[in-house]
This record gives C-alpha cells, sequence and structure tokens, in this order.
C-alpha cells in the first residue's frame, strides 16, 4: 500500500499471471474461430438471393455492430440459464465474443467480396467451375490477400474483448489481476503489469500479420 | 416482457446518462484528438514519437483495463479520489482521443502538400494555413471518422458499468437482478441499437455529402 509500484509483484504472482494470459490468449483463439464461422454464416446469409434470408443476415450485422458487447456477455451468461441452457461462462464468453465479432467479419469479407472484380467469375464460369468451386478455388484466395489487413485488426479487437469476460469470473488475466489487486491492493503496479501485457501480445499479432502480409500478399499487392 | 414496463422510465434515463457521458467523453477526445493530432503531423520528432506511443498504447490495451487503471491507479498516483463518472469519462476521453488522433492526422495528411507550398507562396504562416485552408479539408476526413469515434464511445461506456457507474447496461442488469426476467437486456440493447444506428446512417449521409469533386 506505501510504494507506488512495487516491482516484484509479478514475481510473486507469476503463476497467477501467466495462468491468466494464457486463459486470454486461449479464449481469444477461440472466439476468433468463432467469429470466423459466424462471419462467414452471416455473409453467406447477406448474400443471399432469398429475401428473407439477405434481410436476416442484413438484421444480424447492423443488431450486432451498433450494440455493445458486454451485453452479449451477460445476456448469454445470465440468458441461457433462464432457458435451462446451462453453459460454463468461458463457453458463454466465447459465443458472444463470437457472435459479436462475426458481424465485423461478414462486413469484411462482403468487401473483399465486392474488390473482386466480377470478370474473374465470369471468367471461372466461362472455364465450366461450378459456382461453389470458383468461390473457393479462384474468388476466396484473392478475397483473403484483399481483406487480411482488415482481418487482422479485427483478431486484434477480439483478443482485446477478450478482457469484458472477467465480469462473469472467466479466470483470463483482466480478472486475475483484479483479485491480485483486491487482495494486495496494489492496483497500479497490478493493473501496469496487466497493461504491458496486451500490449506485448498485440504488438506480437500486429507485426507478424504485417510480415504474413508482406510475404504472402507482398508480390502481388494491388493486383485485384 | 409485460414486466418490465414499469420500468421503462428508468431504462430510458439510462439511456440518456450514456448519451450523456458518450458526448461529454467525445468533446474532450476531440479536444485531445486536434492536440495531439496538430503534435502528431508537427516537424518535431520526438512529440511525434510521443504521439505515436500514446495512439498505440491506448490501441493495444483493452479499454477495460484503461478503465481500471484510471479508476483504481491514478487516485494512488495523485491522492485524488475519483468517483466512477469522473474516472470513466477520463478514461473514455483517452480511448477516444486515440482514435481522434489518426482520424485528424488522415485528415491532414489527406490534403496535398501542394496546398502548403501554395499557401507558403502567398506568405501564410503554418496556423493561418492550418485554419483557412488545411482544416476546412480536413473535415471531410475527420468529420465521418469521428461519427464512428462516437459510435464506439457509446458502446464503449457500457464497460464503464464495470466499476459501478450505472448507465443505461448498469440500469439493466440492476431491474433484470430484481424483476429476473431478460427483458430489461433486450431493451437496453435496442436502446443502444437506436442510438448507434441513427448515428450509423447520419455519419453515412454526411460522408456522401462530403464526396462530390476530388478535393
Amino acid at each position: 500500500m506505501t510504494s507506488l509500484f512495487d516491482p516484484g509483484l509479478f514475481w510473486r504472482y507469476r503463476g497467477v499471471i501467466v495462468a491468466g494470459a494464457a486463459t486470454t490468449l486461449l479464449l481469444g483463439a477461440c472466439s476468433v474461430e468463432a467469429s470466423f464461422v459466424f462471419g462467414l454464416a452471416g455473409w453467406l446469409l447477406k448474400a443471399s438471393k432469398l429475401r428473407a434470408c439477405a434481410w436476416a443476415g442484413s438484421a444480424y450485422v447492423e443488431a450486432l455492430r451498433n450494440t455493445p458487447d458486454l451485453l452479449y456477455i451477460y445476456g448469454l451468461y445470465f440468458g441461457l440459464v433462464t432457458v435451462g441452457v446451462t453453459l460454463s461462462a468461458f463457453t458463454s464468453a466465447v459465443l458472444a465474443l463470437g457472435i459479436q465479432g462475426g458481424a465485423y467479419i461478414a462486413e469484411i469479407i462482403r468487401g473483399a467480396f465486392t474488390a473482386v472484380s466480377n470478370e474473374q467469375r465470369v471468367a471461372a464460369r466461362a472455364l465450366g467451375l461450378k459456382p461453389w468451386k470458383s468461390l473457393a478455388y479462384v474468388e476466396l484466395p484473392q478475397m483473403l490477400r484483399v481483406a487480411f489487413p482488415a482481418l487482422g485488426n479485427q483478431v486484434i479487437s477480439t483478443l482485446l474483448g477478450t478482457a469484458l469476460a472477467s465480469v462473469i469470473a472467466v479466470p483470463e488475466l483482466t480478472y486475475q489481476s483484479q483479485i491480485i489487486g483486491d487482495s494486495t491492493y496494489q492496483y497500479f503496479s497490478v493493473f501496469s503489469v496487466d497493461a504491458v501485457i496486451y500490449l506485448v501480445l498485440v504488438q506480437i499479432l500486429t507485426r507478424l500479420f504485417h510480415l504474413i502480409d508482406h510475404l504472402w500478399f507482398g508480390p502481388w499487392r494491388g493486383t485485384v | 416482457m409485460e414486466r418490465v414496463l414499469p420500468y421503462l422510465g428508468l431504462l430510458v434515463r439510462g439511456a440518456l446518462i450514456t448519451l450523456e457521458i458518450s458526448t461529454l467523453s467525445l468533446v474532450f477526445s476531440l479536444l485531445v484528438g486536434v492536440l495531439v493530432g496538430l503534435v502528431a503531423t508537427s516537424r518535431l520528432s520526438v512529440a511525434r514519437a510521443a504521439a505515436r506511443v500514446y495512439v498505440e498504447f491506448v490501441r493495444s490495451v483493452p479499454l477495460l483495463v484503461q478503465i481500471f487503471f484510471v479508476y483504481y491507479g491514478l487516485p494512488l498516483m495523485f491522492r485524488l479520489n475519483l468517483s466512477p463518472y469522473q474516472a470513466a469519462t477520463i478514461a473514455l476521453s483517452l480511448y477516444g482521443g486515440a482514435y481522434m488522433v489518426e482520424a485528424v492526422r488522415s485528415g491532414i495528411q489527406s490534403v496535398g502538400k501542394h496546398q502548403w507550398e501554395a499557401a507558403r507562396a502567398l506568405s501564410l504562416g503554418y496556423w493561418r494555413t492550418m485554419a483557412h485552408i488545411v482544416a476546412p479539408q480536413a473535415i471531410r476526413v475527420t468529420l465521418p471518422a469521428a461519427i464512428g469515434i462516437f459510435i464506439s464511445l457509446l458502446k464503449g461506456s457500457s464497460v464503464a458499468s464495470i466499476i459501478g457507474f450505472v448507465e443505461l447496461l448498469q440500469t439493466a442488469i440492476n431491474i433484470r437482478n430484481s424483476i429476473f426476467s431478460l427483458s430489461p437486456l433486450f431493451v437496453a440493447g435496442v436502446l443502444y441499437f437506436l442510438m448507434c444506428y441513427g448515428l450509423s446512417r447520419f455519419g453515412g449521409r454526411i460522408e456522401g455529402r462530403f464526396r462530390y469533386g476530388a478535393s
């Protein structure tokens, strides 16, 4: 309580902090995966020729993009219990973050789809590729190139969003920090350590995405 | 669902509080964004680096951690007392400010160098060039981005509920805890949607209006 910054704190609680960071990464990875699934589904719905499906897709994207993610974390955690489904805190956080991230990913995919010119689709059809094959072999690889930077940003914001899972007691980094803070009153130190860990994780991811973008897609920049 | 009806007034009040804290934070974000944005586009490399560090820090740390940092950390640092409202406003302003810096910077950089040279040739100084030539054009890029930031502040203000600030989300949770139904959260979601979607439509219209001709 006396000193503002206690450098020994990290060392004393290293086990808990590292476990918290690991949970954060796991939660982030699961949520990112879930958000890709929801995003792809959302985009397919939105791009559908059936009016009802397209409407449902748009409704999903707009509703989720214009409401806070904390609402879904609470809503799923409290709500599914009311209808008889009991999910662990971890699973409801993954679902909440996945549904929320999916709305953004659906929009990113839509943007990439529009960016790939229609000639590519026509050419693929002319070569006798069925729409699904044309999507898989011709369009998706090019869409990935266009969408890659935006997808990278979305992965990072999902990772940052996992901090909110602390409100339903998922033992991730922020939750552990809070517990340490509550028992030692070293809030300043513990949240500094917490912030630095997030900072390092995000910077590593950013660099990694830049590198991948450069190595894989660099030679084809601006060709779509 | 009908059990939530008596609480509708409370929820609307919560929405107004959310709107209030977001607007206040937006104003401070604008101040931070313009000040730091000018620094970020200046010729002082040390100041530019400092602006960079601020922006990167805010964008790489979860908003919740920033709020905790301000709420629990700052009082220890400066021996002051912050209410949840003040802490949330400070944290949200710094958060929005970092994004605003980027919006201001890209606005300023969207105006070509030749305009600076032309202004220089007319013997206009830095401030007059900025105020009369660059800023009016930069606003085209900055204003739509600022509306996006306002939307993130509206959504982000829900995180302030965690330090005990009773805004829309916390109001909904409090009501849920007394009537044991999910409907207050649903109503809160609708209210958030109305505010954010309305703003984003408004932003889309502004962006469309600014798009005539090339700058």
